[in-house]
């Protein structure tokens, strides 16, 4: 009986200090979501950031509609960089935003196997036969609804849209063309990453669909964190610039707005 | 060929719309093909397994109940190695006969036998020991080809087991998601409830909430219902056997 309770005190010990030990870390952290077309440029600036001030940002990466949801229902992210404008307002009126900035800006391209005979002169030419299979991101990711933007404005989304393959988010249709899964795919630019098995098809057009904006977000906590901030301030500054320009992406200027001012 | 059967138009109704009825339908048709697939294959094994002993039975034993416990989209992963454009399976049959089997209904059909096939065999193996040996030997000793005393004697007597495997595995069909995602793909043609789900479920405005909710309870219905039919063939069966 004693020895049972012995056995069973030290496992419990043994477990609290183990959970100690790990929950205790000695430094600032802070949780950064970020639209899965920024994983790259995030994780360069985490560790420029991690050099210069010692605070560690923990990346957490998906479609920016999967994550969005995360945060309304809790999750821990203390920014957010979205994909679209229309996550961004989605945290907005549920009061999660304490800062604003429209931070980048990318561009829409279509994407085919590095070896695919096809060519492509303007969207319409999906309809062919040759494209049996395309590889969108979902609806309410901002990729695919750019996308599916763009296939409404050259008027073929009625007839190619029973070929459309959902990806999870944008890395993820980029993946189907990489394993040649599917004949063509829509991602951003700068998903290309010079990816030797894939090649451009074709740049979309902006007009197309809406501007492709990606806001950063400071979201509301009940107790702001000061490292978040700093994180927050990094992002907008020169160095992430640098880091952002370097993997493709547009960057752009301008104060940062608080969720009362007004919006274009 | 089925998706002309399994995607028929469907109307707004009960909550549920158009593309909610004919996730439902298909979630069906894909269930049943799947069954009806694996089971020519799950007789074969549940036999084998119920009357034989053999070097490498437990290989194959293990084989069998791997997707029982393999996390599903690691079996859908290694089903669209498999059968991918460029698989093993998939490469061959797509240069040579132009068939695509992943992402397409075949996979879904594919995915949901394969998440199934465990189930099948083991209340069918189950159903078969549950048999006297003695009346397979005695239709053999009669002249019977043992494939006829199969089909003839041991089957029949089995089929209360036979019957509830199928259900079973069924069941377990209509509830797959992790392995159809992978290796299907999410696309108006293999949109199943569960991949429905999964897509309504990322959409912000509350009617997809609604809708959500719809196929959530029909999902629960469904396997509900199928379960209960289950258990009620695999106690009508070992009735059966003592009586």
């Amino acid at each position: 009986m004693t020895l049972c309770v012995r056995s069973l005190a030290l496992m419990l010990g043994s477990i609290t200090a183990l959970l100690q030990g790990c929950s205790a870390s000695k430094t600032q952290v802070v949780h950064v979501y970020g639209a899965a077309s920024t994983r790259e440029a995030l994780e360069e600036i985490a560790s420029g950031f991690r050099a210069q001030t010692g605070i560690r940002l923990e990346l957490n990466f998906g479609a920016s509609s999967d994550l969005a949801r995360q945060i309304e229902h809790g999750a821990a992210a203390e920014l957010f960089l979205s994909a679209d404008e229309s996550w961004a307002d989605y945290l907005a009126n549920k009061g999660l935003v304490e800062k604003r900035r429209d931070l980048l800006t990318n561009r829409l391209v279509v994407i085919v196997p590095a070896d695919s005979q096809q060519s492509i002169h303007d969207l319409r030419d999906l309809a062919n036969p040759g494209f049996q299979r395309l590889a969108l991101a979902g609806p309410a990711v901002p990729a695919g609804r750019y996308a599916r933007e763009g296939l409404q404005h050259a008027e073929i989304w009625e007839r190619v849209k029973n070929r459309v393959l959902d990806a999870g988010d944008v890395r993820a249709a980029f993946t189907y063309v990489v394993r040649g899964e599917a004949d063509a795919a829509f991602v951003y630019g700068t998903d290309i990453r010079g990816d030797k098995k894939v090649r451009i098809a074709l740049d979309i057009k902006p007009e197309f669909h809406a501007p492709i904006r990606y806001p950063l977000v400071l979201i509301r906590q009940s107790s702001m964190n000061a490292a978040a901030l700093s994180a927050f301030d990094y992002l907008t500054s020169q160095k992430a610039e640098i880091v952002f320009r370097k993997w493709d992406f547009g960057v752009l200027g301008g104060e940062p707005t608080k969720p009362s001012d007004s919006k274009e | 060929m089925l998706d002309v059967f399994c995607l028929a138009h469907a109307e707004p109704f009960l909550g549920l719309a158009e593309e909610d009825w004919r996730a439902v339908g298909l979630s069906l048709c894909v269930a049943f093909a799947g069954v009806l697939l694996s089971l020519p294959l799950g007789l074969w094994l549940g036999w084998v397994l119920a009357r034989r002993s053999f070097y490498g039975k437990t290989i194959v034993e293990t084989a069998v109940n791997l997707p029982l416990v393999l996390p599903p989209v690691v079996t859908g992963y290694l089903l669209l190695i498999l059968f991918g454009r460029h698989g093993w399976v998939g490469g061959w049959l797509h240069r040579w006969t132009g068939i695509e089997v992943a992402l397409t209904w075949r996979a879904a059909v594919l995915a949901v036998g394969v998440m199934g096939f465990p189930l099948l065999v083991r209340s069918i193996r189950l159903a078969f020991q549950g048999l006297d040996p003695r009346l397979y030997q005695a239709a053999r000793s009669l002249g019977a080809g043992p494939v006829d005393a199969f089909f003839s004697v041991s089957l029949p007597l089995a089929r209360s087991g036979v019957l509830a495997g199928m259900v079973l595995a069924f069941a377990r069909a209509l509830g797959e998601f992790g392995a159809t995602l992978m290796f299907a793909g999410n696309q108006e043609r293999t949109r199943t409830i569960s991949l429905q789900i999964y897509t309504l479920n990322q959409m912000p405005e509350e009617s997809y909430e609604q809708r959500m909710w719809a196929l959530v309870v029909a999902s629960l219905v469904l396997a509900g219902g199928a379960l209960a039919i289950s258990e009620f063939l695999e106690r009508r069966g070992q009735r059966r056997e003592s009586a």
